[in-house]
């Protein structure tokens, strides 16, 4: 066997045992088009990292039983300040159709409004035609802020100081 | 000894340049001001960063991560890339490095020598590696399940990339430039063996008599 026979058999063998999970291109495809969006409106942003992400639910994302019922933690930050979010459980009904609450923490705590925009739903399907749908709400003097109601979907959100001349912060996608 | 000659060859079949030129003319057709362009580059080159960035061991969320930001930093940095040609090479990398800051920062050890890593970290899919062996597919990936974690992953690497940029996975694997070669020749080496025991050439009509020794890929066996 030839050494480009053996690098075919192994590309296939590591697509038929480790296939990319359903919907990521899906996921991808929304998610640059939604930084494509912010580069046509010529508002530029501080990207946040993502820092951290609870370990307890490590291989529930993309699954089935996204969300349901478990709460994660997620940090984000750049030089200037952090973002820790955590997504509640599923409000509502037990079939899995509820809606999820998510908290914030801004450190150090600043006048801040925040937006959270649903770029994709779950299965990554961006909804063509419809509005962008976005919740937004502010960050309070201890630096936390609640969204409530959100249906599960793969999010962004968006932090816009109060001062107009402060660059406003935006995260990485992530799903609820 | 081992000089990895077909670093610089042209390549010798279609495929290891398709994903290239499909990323290439995807990429173009983007900067052009198609928006379908951007989609489709996605689409073809998402395929290669899942594997390059679980080469890694990251969790499937992690390797997402890694993979959101890499799509990230290629629109956000697009100007950067003068020539298209370089897209899908520009990605893997982005990806690589990616995928090696967040091992480190989560104090994974990634091994420096080569055979020191003969244990191996506990995979998600190690369940199913303890399967019944019964086919060629399951031999040639409980063959690979046998090799270090080093050579897995140089091996997906190469594999999904084709012909990487060696000093680029030199970087990624924090492994000198001129190592590269001979421990992917190594790795191969290895593979073949543990083929041969299970007979796994037979199965696939190879020549029982080749040559299994490291020179042997240097003539690229064709």
């Amino acid at each position: 066997m030839s050494r480009d026979e053996i690098f075919d058999h192994l590309e296939t063998m590591w697509s038929d045992r480790d296939p990319m999970p359903e919907g990521l291109v899906e996921r991808m495809q929304a998610l640059v088009a939604t930084e494509v969006t912010m580069a046509l409106t010529d508002l530029d942003y501080e990207l946040m990292m993502l820092i951290e992400r609870s370990a307890e639910l490590a291989g529930t994302r993309g699954g089935a039983d996204t969300g349901t019922g478990t709460a994660y933690t997620l940090r984000f930050g750049t030089g200037d300040l952090d973002l820790l979010v955590r997504a509640g459980g599923r409000n509502g009904d037990d079939k899995g159709g509820g809606t999820t609450r998510l908290d914030g923490w801004v450190v150090p705590p600043a006048e801040l409004t925040v937006r959270a925009t649903r770029i994709a739903d779950a299965t990554g399907a961006v909804g063509v035609g419809e509005p962008e749908q976005s919740w937004e709400t502010s960050v309070d003097a201890q630096g936390r802020f609640e969204l409530t109601d959100l249906p599960a979907g793969l999010y962004r959100l968006w932090l816009t100081p109060a001062d107009p001349d402060a660059k406003p912060f935006g995260t990485p996608a992530f799903e609820i | 000894m081992d000089q990895d000659a077909d670093q610089h060859e042209p390549a010798d079949d279609d495929r290891p340049n398709r994903v290239w030129t499909d990323a290439a003319e995807a990429f173009g057709r983007w900067l052009d001001g198609d928006q379908g362009g951007l989609d489709d580059l996605v689409a073809t080159m998402t395929p290669v960063l899942w594997h390059v960035v679980r080469a890694y061991r990251l969790s499937p969320e992690s390797a997402e991560d890694v993979i959101q930001s890499t799509w990230l930093a290629l629109v956000r940095r697009r100007d950067a890339i003068e020539d298209a040609l370089a897209v899908g090479g520009w990605l893997t990398t982005t990806a690589r490095r990616e995928a090696w800051r967040v091992c480190q920062k989560a104090g994974r050890d990634l091994p420096v020598e080569d055979d020191e890593f003969d244990v191996r970290m506990p995979s998600q899919r190690s369940a199913e590696s303890e399967a019944v062996v019964h086919d060629e597919r399951d031999r040639l990936w409980a063959a690979v399940q046998t090799l270090n974690e080093r050579c897995q992953r140089l091996l997906r690497i190469v594999a999904f990339e084709h012909r990487p940029d060696y000093s680029q996975v030199a970087v990624a694997l924090d492994m000198p430039v001129g190592s590269i070669g001979p421990t992917r020749s190594r790795c191969l080496a290895k593979l073949r063996v543990v083929l041969e025991d299970t007979s796994f050439r037979d199965d696939l009509g190879a020549d029982p008599h080749d040559d299994t020794a490291t020179a042997s890929d240097e003539r690229g066996a064709r």
